[in-house]
């Protein structure tokens, strides 16, 4: 049934962008303890160090919004799999009542697929809602992602201005923009299976659902 | 699937379906009922998701969907009502449904918006205008909490798995038994398996033999009718029970 396979691929194009982020946790962990020992750093290159502190300062705000996306994004997975299965039980049933279509002598099938019809659209616009605001979480990320960026670059122009000591916030900078970069990777991964999402579940409304919504 | 009045006087009669053969081989055929009477019907075990579209097709051919006002399931098996939700989808919003009150919750499992009506284990009646069906005890034939049903009109007993046989597609020709000697070698592993307590089948023997029945309505297979349900009742007796061969 061509309706199923739609929404199978809409549910897989979900759940490979919580794929893409199934990192994030670990790497907001890591994030949170370069800025711990950065911060240790800082304090031992007493007023050299007052810049680079506040960079560390910044960063675990960063942090502290990763970790509340990652949440989010543990809570709309949850919500995208109740709603899969919740899809998936209707269509099966739809999909015995279709059959019974062909075999009735009048129109109770047809009616009934009707109404079992809107029930299934009702869970595609949730799981639809779902993806609009995973699309949301992905570009807070991206907005963190830029904003460790260029905190990165700044611990690496302030490392310059130290006189001793410099080094480490040199590997401190360039281990931040690893994270960067790595979220960017994330992000990348993700909002191309979001924006797949987004198109299955437009084509998927006009091809089988134009009529019922 | 084959549609057979067993039972017609006025509006009054018994529709058997089975014998579906569109069915998938790993599927085990399945007998549903509908008793009528009036303008109002009641569907006994109305079978598995698998048969649903058939099921429909053919009692669509035969009667208003709108009539069935009750729908009775016998015990808890996926043959007898996992299409439970489907015929919901189709029949009245306020059918009911009618099964042992310690299978209420296991059977929302299929619907949880069905709604079920437990029945008590003394049974009761289920009404049809001015028909009264009996709901009769038969716990532990095989479902500890079973229940056939007594039309004391039509002298029809709806006995689900007590009385089936388990045929293949070319035994199959007909509705009922017409040898029964030959016939019981398709009735003796399911029962002496499925039918686990010798006391219970004396009890539901004692309470049925004082019934007046002349068709006996299994669940699966050929019915018996006439004297092949006093056969049956000594055939029953004589059988050993939850006998498992090489355990």
């Amino acid at each position: 049934m061509q309706l199923q396979h739609d929404i199978s691929k809409l549910l897989a194009q979900s759940l490979a962008a919580y794929a893409a982020f199934s990192g994030l946790r670990d790497l907001a962990e890591d994030l949170r303890i370069l800025s711990l020992n950065a911060e240790l750093a800082a304090a031992r290159a007493q007023s050299e160090g007052r810049a680079i502190k506040a960079l560390t300062q910044y960063t675990r705000e960063l942090v502290r919004r990763l970790s509340h996306i990652d949440g989010e994004l543990d809570s709309l997975k949850a919500h995208t799999y109740t709603g899969a299965a919740d899809t998936i039980k209707w269509l099966n049933r739809l999909k015995m009542i279709e059959r019974a279509r062909a075999a009735e002598q009048g129109e109770v099938a047809a009616q009934a697929a009707s109404r079992m019809t809107e029930r299934v659209v009702e869970r595609v616009g949730a799981i639809t809602a779902i993806v609009a605001t995973m699309a949301a979480a992905t570009d807070r990320i991206s907005e963190v992602a830029g904003q460790a960026s260029a905190i990165a670059t700044n611990v690496s122009v302030e490392a310059a201005r130290i006189s001793a000591g410099g080094g480490v916030f040199d590997a401190v900078a360039r281990t931040m923009a690893g994270y960067a970069q790595q979220l960017q990777d994330m992000i990348a991964q993700a909002g191309s299976a979001v924006r797949d999402a987004t198109q299955t579940s437009t084509r998927l409304r006009a091809r089988h659902f134009s009529r019922a919504s | 699937m084959i549609c057979e009045t067993i039972y017609r006087k006025g509006g009054h009669s018994w529709l058997a379906f089975g014998a579906d053969a569109g069915r998938p081989e790993n599927i085990v055929d399945t007998n549903q009922y509908v008793v009528r009477y009036g303008d109002v019907a009641a569907l006994l075990d109305p079978g598995g998701t698998e048969i649903f579209a058939p099921m429909l097709g053919a009692l669509t051919g035969k009667l208003a969907i709108e009539q069935i006002e009750h729908i009775f399931l016998s015990h808890q098996d996926p043959d007898i009502g996992s299409s439970l939700p489907l015929w919901r989808q189709v029949c009245r919003p306020d059918v009911h449904v009618h099964i042992s009150w310690l299978w209420t919750h296991f059977v929302s499992h299929f619907d949880a918006e069905a709604g079920l009506i437990p029945i008590p284990d003394q049974g009761g009646v289920i009404r049809l205008g001015a028909l009264e069906l009996q709901v009769i005890p038969a716990h532990f034939l095989h479902s500890p909490g079973n229940f056939h049903i007594y039309d004391p009109a039509a002298r029809i007993l709806f006995s689900a798995d007590v009385g089936a046989s388990l045929l293949s597609r070319k035994t199959n020709s007909s509705f009922f038994v017409e040898d029964f000697d030959s016939h019981t070698q398709y009735m003796r592993l399911w029962h002496q398996r499925a039918m686990g307590s010798e006391k219970a089948r004396d009890a539901w023997l004692s309470r049925v033999s004082q019934l007046d029945i002349d068709i006996l309505a299994p669940q699966h297979g050929l019915l018996l009718r006439g004297d092949d349900v006093k056969r049956f009742y000594d055939w029953f007796r004589s059988q050993p029970l939850g006998e498992v061969a090489a355990a």
